[in-house]
């Protein structure tokens, strides 16, 4: 799953991610768990056999060292055990939240642009990263605990037989009610209502969203109460289903904790027998020997905690599973597009007209043009004629119908990389990554010097601002450019695209937010100096020197 | 050093605990009760052993006693965990509750704490992040003092010894905790801080991916997330190894006295003590009693450690839900209007006296004195931060804390009034708003059904009928929030038929045609001068896109707002 082979994520990948590390915590938290069961077993033994010894006047003969070391050995395993399980396990969940999160950054990589945008809009992305979360707490919360519970089984049994044979069947029983039937019969309380709340809470968050992007317009009509009051009664559900949940779990707790009981009881009548009416202790069984396995069966019992909740984990991981497994699908349908494009001598685009395998994109005009040598197209049409929707397809964003043919082969431009090689292409979103200034730039060019940077920086009046900046290139902007103005976001975004000097450039309204300064010299830059594109392509609603220049072809 | 004094975070966790102020008295009596049977079932079963495996026989009643009390603490752990999930619950639902209330009061202020999206997450994620705090650490808070003394007090008949082993390392216990606990705290912090700075680098880079591609950066970013992620391993790794020593001390402690307990009974018991051989200081019964007693008094305490991080999480969410309700609404709900008595206006629809507007030190609206009569179309234009938008914020009725004086028809807006006024308000800002559903019921948003024949009329009005017939499923359509297929253009006009269909009389538009090329925003504005004819229309459009068939042009300024002819 690290590697960049996608396949589904299943509970079993999630355990073959790095099953040594994963192996290391639990053999560890064995050790530790194992410990703590002794340390109380081997205690009440040493005690009752001490108590014995002193009450038979055979004390001095009694050899204390052994079990006295045991005790001790036992509290540091138990110390160091706890310890590190702690300290692995944390570092395996960190690990697997690092390959989670490489493996949904390929499948998004793999995934076909128009519906990566989907992806990112709104909210499913944070719910991405929230299913990433609730993933990785998977092992710690799941396979751990039962891994615990198990041992802790195995060594009672063993205990058990070595005490009085027959006790062993009570204790096989114990522990298929413990680690099989409650967990099933919590399954089948719980699971639907765990399902349910995973759907009700994305219901509700999309209704959330829904109904605050339309906040004023509901409170200027007067029906903002009608639209929250459908918000609260799906919160309302939500909190039923919470309520429910958590009676779940506290209720297989209560059954975990009497079954404990009944075993003690049940160990303790199979030990037993009546003798002038009193009940006395089966003669062939040690006293000593049962006390420390009704201790021991009571540290088990603290083990089997954890388990009671554990189908809760189990089913929102499940669900998280499914929903990250989405993405994957998504990602099949990207095809490979290996073959490096040759040099770009002419372009004939026919019958060309991007779409957004969407409602209306049919109705969109489509374009005719060639260009060859060093060329400028202006695109200019009507609003709503599709003049971006027609950039972003030739940039490879977007699905078209129609034939582009590069040096008179066909070449398929959606999301084929090769063909971005050759394309930079500044979309009318500007986006700017929480990364300093610096690293935004040399995006566009990785290799770039501080020079080339400061040049398209002067070059679209930002070297003032950027001087001005007490860390100057170093600053760090904020996510989505929440620290610079719109128009200085736009100017990053083309100084950017600016500084790949790709052949082929395509611009969507380049010069927003520019001064009628800094649009000549981004003219004369584009036509005549440093920038020079082989191709230009752009759309533009303020005239410039550019415009002469170029061939208009209208939508 | 650390003082006592509460920061703001623990006192918004201390007022939310206090809503629930009786459940939690309730838990806190279920507590000592527990801690009362924990003592009763370890006399019991101590008694059963010592029978056992001194004479033999096996006293019933001791261990009715001590099974009852098994089953009793059982029970009351059932109840307690309810009446804590209960109590929880009731703190987050009327807590989102009361949050989604004041981001509606806020209005389109909401924005300024963050995006929708961002909001939803405070909303839903965030609060439901109090939960551990409220079901497990709170209650969890008493019990870490109160069962380790009952112990302690029930150990005293039996055993000084063992009462000075508890009583002396609870302190050394304290004492650790409080110097690794300090640093493992701090480290804690420090942790939960650069995890979500992860976090946000991964929702960041994913959310440019698009750029990403086309920069052909993918795999530089890719090699950035794995980086990032190893390294933040490594030192996390450090940091936790620390964090983690504070539990390791209660661990090591609670084992260390239990095996000092069995040590010195059994030694006791074989009549080995170094200082008094031959002796034993307690009997078996006493020995099974400290035994059983030794983890119970350490238990409490470990599990307030496991659940330290609930209060640290709790902690980071009451940071940013505070923020939300820091953003105070000036809207009615906040204000009582204690403004100059009536006194009679001009005549006009809209009548501004003196408005200005200033939060914090900051100006948010210079000084503004005009009038807009019933009727009239008014374009405002100036610098942008120089308030145009507060002035809109003002007229829908999410601003009431400015000077001056706003008058609607020669009456003072008040809250009884409100409602009355924001009916004939159209509000077409320059992002329309719009809900998932189809284009009708976006055109109908707040209406109620209306009749066919209005939608088509107020759509060939607005000039959609055209586009919108052309649609497949005509204006069944459904609208997304991304790739509508729709220009800008479209939306815009469509924002405009939906103006159409409410009656509304008030047109408010805050620069309706930023965003659109030339060209359309003409056409959109041609449009608005059709249809907004004998409304009263207050527009905010940027000087490259005038308002030639205004009544009046504003021009907004730093120093206050000019009206011109």
């Amino acid at each position: 799953m690290s590697k960049r082979n996608p396949q589904l994520l299943t509970f079993k990948s999630l355990l073959l991610d790095n099953p040594f590390g994963l192996l290391v915590a639990l053999l560890i938290g064995i050790v530790g768990s194992l410990a703590a069961v002794a340390l109380l077993g081997v205690s009440g033994w040493f005690l009752s056999a001490a108590g014995l010894a002193s009450a038979m006047g055979t004390a001095l003969t009694f050899n204390y060292f052994t079990p006295g070391a045991l005790v001790r050995l036992m509290a540091i395993l138990r110390t160091a055990g706890r310890y590190g399980e702690q300290v692995f396990s944390h570092d395996h969940l960190l690990g697997l939240l690092r390959s989670l999160r490489l493996w949904v950054w390929d499948q998004r990589v793999n995934t076909p642009l128009n519906q990566v945008h989907r992806q990112t809009k709104g909210d499913l992305l944070q719910r991405l990263v929230g299913d990433l979360d609730q993933i990785i707490k998977w092992p710690l919360a799941v396979v751990m605990p039962w891994g615990y519970g198990l041992l802790g089984c195995v060594a009672l049994l063993a205990l058990g037989a070595w005490v009085e044979a027959s006790l062993v069947w009570p204790i096989i029983i114990y522990s298929a009610m413990q680690l099989l039937c409650l967990p099933w019969f919590a399954n089948r309380l719980a699971m639907s209502s765990v399902y349910r709340m995973q759907a009700l809470s994305v219901h509700r968050r999309s209704r959330f969203m829904s109904v605050f992007s339309a906040l004023i317009t509901l409170t200027i009509r007067g029906h903002w109460q009608h639209y929250s009051e459908r918000l609260t009664l799906l919160d309302e559900k939500q909190r039923k289903l919470q309520g429910r949940l958590q009676g779940v779990t506290s209720l297989i707790k209560l059954l975990g904790q009497t079954t404990t009981f009944l075993l003690i009881g049940v160990m303790f009548a199979m030990c037993l027998s009546v003798e002038n009416e009193s009940l006395v202790i089966t003669p062939t069984i040690s006293a000593t020997w049962l006390v420390a396995l009704v201790l021991a069966t009571l540290g088990v019992n603290e083990l089997m905690q954890p388990i009671a909740s554990a189908f809760l984990a189990q089913g929102q991981s499940k669900v998280g599973l499914k929903r990250l497994n989405q993405l994957q699908r998504s990602a099949l349908e990207a095809a490979d597009k290996s073959k490096s494009l040759p040099s770009i001598e002419s372009l004939i685009v026919r019958n060309f007209a991007g779409s957004h395998n969407d409602v209306a994109s049919s109705a969109l005009p489509s374009v005719n043009f060639t260009i060859s040598g060093n060329a400028q197209i202006k695109v200019v049409g009507a609003s709503g004629a599709g003049k971006s929707t027609t950039l972003a397809a030739l940039a490879g964003d977007l699905n078209y119908r129609g034939e582009v043919m590069l040096n008179s082969a066909t070449v398929s431009l959606f999301d084929n990389s090769c063909w971005r090689e050759k394309v930079a292409y500044l979309p009318q979103q500007s986006v700017i990554f929480q990364q300093s200034l610096r690293a935004n730039l040399l995006l566009g060019k990785p290799d770039a010097t501080e020079a080339e940077l400061f040049d398209v920086l002067q070059l679209l009046g930002l070297k003032g601002w950027v001087e001005a900046l007490p860390s100057g290139l170093d600053t760090l902007l904020g996510g989505q450019g929440r620290d610079v103005s719109g128009g200085q976001a736009r100017r990053l975004c083309l100084a950017r695209i600016l500084l790949r000097k790709a052949p082929i450039l395509i611009l969507d309204e380049p010069f927003d937010g520019l001064d009628s300064d800094s649009v000549n010299r981004v003219c004369g830059a584009l036509e005549g100096g440093l920038y020079r594109p082989q191709f230009l392509i752009y759309v533009s609603h303020i005239e410039s020197a550019l415009d002469q220049n170029s061939t208009h072809v209208t939508l | 050093m650390r003082t006592r004094v509460k920061s703001s975070e623990q006192q918004f966790l201390f007022d939310l605990q206090q809503q629930q102020r009786k459940r939690f008295q309730m838990v806190k009596w279920l507590g000592v009760l527990i801690a009362f049977s924990i003592v009763i079932q370890a006399l019991g079963l101590a008694k059963v052993f010592a029978e056992l495996v001194l004479e033999g026989s096996f006293p019933l009643n001791a261990a009715l006693l001590a099974g009852a009390a098994f089953l009793f603490k059982t029970v009351l752990q059932y109840v307690r965990e309810q009446i804590c999930a209960t109590a929880s619950r009731t703190i987050r639902f009327s807590l989102r509750k009361r949050v989604v209330e004041h981001l509606t009061h806020l209005g389109p202020n909401r924005l300024q704490i963050d995006e929708d999206a961002g909001l939803s997450t405070r909303v839903y994620e965030q609060i439901d992040a109090l939960d551990d705090y409220f079901s497990r650490y709170v209650p969890q808070v008493f019990l870490v003092l109160f069962i380790p003394l009952t112990i302690l007090i029930a150990v005293i008949p039996v055993s000084w010894i063992a009462f000075f082993i508890f009583a002396l390392t609870a302190p050394l216990v304290v004492f650790f905790m409080v110097m690794v606990g300090h640093k493992a705290a701090n480290a804690n912090r420090k942790q939960f801080t650069v995890l979500s700075l992860l976090s946000n680098q991964f929702m960041d880079l994913n959310q440019g991916m698009a750029e990403l591609k086309r920069l052909g950066q993918t795999d530089r970013a890719r090699e950035r997330l794995s980086l990032t992620a190893s390294e933040y391993q490594k030192t996390t790794m450090g940091v936790l190894r620390l964090a983690f020593l504070s539990t390791g001390t209660l661990e090591l402690f609670s084992s260390v006295a239990i095996a000092m307990v069995a040590l010195y009974l059994g030694l006791g018991l074989l009549e080995q003590l170094p200082w008094q051989v031959g002796i034993a200081p307690v009997s078996l019964f006493a020995a099974f009693y400290l035994l059983l007693l030794a983890p119970e008094f350490y238990l409490p305490l470990r599990q307030l450690g496991s659940d330290y991080h609930a209060k640290q999480k709790a902690e980071a969410a009451a940071t940013d839900l505070q923020e939300i309700f820091a953003a105070e609404p000036s809207d009615f709900m906040a204000t009582s209007s204690s403004k100059l008595p009536d006194k009679k206006g001009n005549g006009a629809l809209i009548e501004f006296e003196n408005v200005s507007w200033s939060t914090s030190g900051r100006v948010r609206l210079a000084d503004l004195s005009a009038s807009i009569s019933q009727g009239e179309r008014v374009w405002l234009r100036g610098a942008s931060g120089a308030g145009k938008s507060s002035l809109m914020s003002i007229l829908l009725g999410f601003d009431q804390k400015f000077d001056g004086r706003l008058l609607i028809k020669g009456q003072l807006l008040s809250s009884s009034m409100l409602d009355e006024w924001r009916r004939r308000l159209a509000w077409l800002p320059q992002t329309p708003e719009w809900i998932q559903g189809t284009i009708r019921q976006n055109l109908e948003l707040g209406l109620g059904k209306c009749h066919d024949a209005d939608l088509r009329n107020a759509l060939i009005k607005a000039q959609c009928w055209d586009f919108v017939g052309g649609l497949r499923f005509g204006w069944d359509t459904p609208i997304h929030e991304a790739g509508t297929g729709l220009s800008g253009g479209q939306m815009q006009r469509l924002s405009i038929a939906r103006a159409l269909l409410s009656q509304a009389d008030v047109w408010l538009l805050d620069e309706p045609c930023s965003g659109l090329d030339s060209d359309t925003a003409e056409q959109v504005l041609n449009t608005l001068d059709e249809v907004s004819f004998g409304k009263t229309v207050l527009i905010i459009s940027h000087d490259t896109h005038p308002v030639s068939w205004a009544d009046q042009k504003w021009l907004m300024k730093e120093d206050g707002v000019y009206v011109e002819a």
